[in-house]
């Protein structure tokens, strides 16, 4: 058997030495484009699943004492949680937008555009901290009852979640001011946004299950 | 200069496109919509079962949309649409399923 080699091409040369180091992007049959990376996808899909867990474990806990958390859910406030949802979904829609001028080139647009996603990350931090503080104050602590212990385990979760997120935003502020984005740039600003985003979906369900349901 | 005209000019035709028919921006007002609405019913505004289910059903809409639109996922592979929109459903349909069957 004869291994042919190609005219033009040098055998004394590596064939590898001109490739990047980093792995191909996973490409799944039947067309379509995955935002940020796969490995993103794999976090996101986990955390999903786990949240899943949490809100079916709430509602079935609330299915057998619900006079108790009937009673603790007079006690909530409403407008926090539902400013708060209208702070995400914002800062959300301004991350799409500001990515979207981003990849168009304009960086000083994009770039105003994830902070002011990050200005609406830090109300819900304030509105968070004063919405607790409010709470603890009116003795509605985690030990109060399992309906307060639920409610600061999740929130208290979410916001760690925000938090990361928050970084990761700061990370993205820095990418989109560099003077030239290169494709891995923008795959990184999209795992970025996408996180954020899970940030959002995973709250809009908290709020249902510990601001509204009755 | 040149950059800084071209910086200038994507930029007042994102701004444009974004006030106009933009589907981002619809799925921002539809989102917003969607929460005042669940916000009423949450207040205390009809029977509260009803109201209940509805509210759980409106939040996983509302994760549908923000998945489809600012996740971008009407553009991915279909793998992750339906990974998404599956666990959406299931988690939805448990979680009303389990509140109505506990008597609401």
């Amino acid at each position: 058997m004869t291994m042919s080699v190609p005219s033009g091409m040098d055998p004394f040369v590596d064939p590898f030495a001109s490739r990047t180091a980093r792995a191909p992007q996973w490409r799944p049959r039947g067309g379509g484009r995955v935002p940020g990376e796969i490995g993103i996808w794999v976090f996101i899909f986990g955390d999903m699943l786990v949240f899943g867990l949490f809100f079916g474990v709430f509602v079935h806990e609330r299915s057998r004492s619900t006079e108790l958390f009937e009673q603790a859910h007079e006690t909530m406030n409403l407008t926090f949680g539902a400013v708060n949802t209208l702070l995400l979904l914002t800062g959300s829609m301004f991350v799409v937008l500001g990515l979207s001028a981003l990849r168009g080139g304009a960086s000083r647009p994009g770039s105003r555009m994830i902070l002011v996603t990050l200005l609406c990350g830090a109300g819900f931090v304030l509105n968070k901290y004063l919405e607790y503080s409010d709470k603890i104050d009116a003795g509605h602590t985690p030990s109060a009852n399992s309906f307060y212990m639920y409610y600061f385990v999740f929130t208290g979760i979410h916001l760690l979640h925000l938090l990361i997120g928050m970084i990761g935003l700061v990370i993205m502020y820095r990418i989109a001011r560099k003077p030239v984005l290169e494709a891995r740039d923008i795959r990184n600003l999209e795992a970025g946004a996408c996180y954020w985003h899970l940030v959002d979906l995973l709250w809009i369900v908290l709020f249902a299950l510990l601001y509204l349901m009755r | 200069m040149s950059t800084h005209a071209g910086s200038a000019a994507v930029r007042s035709s994102v701004l444009r496109s974004s006030v106009r028919r933009n589907p981002t921006v619809v799925a921002w007002l539809a989102l917003m919509g969607a929460t005042v609405v669940s916000w009423y019913l949450g207040e205390g505004h009809g029977a509260p079962a009803a109201a209940t289910a509805g509210v759980i059903v409106v939040a996983f809409f509302k994760v549908y949309l923000v998945g489809r639109y600012f996740m971008e996922l009407r553009e991915a592979p279909r793998v992750l649409r339906l990974l998404f929109t599956g666990w959406a459903v299931v988690v939805c349909a448990v979680l009303v399923a389990m509140y109505l069957a506990a008597g609401g």
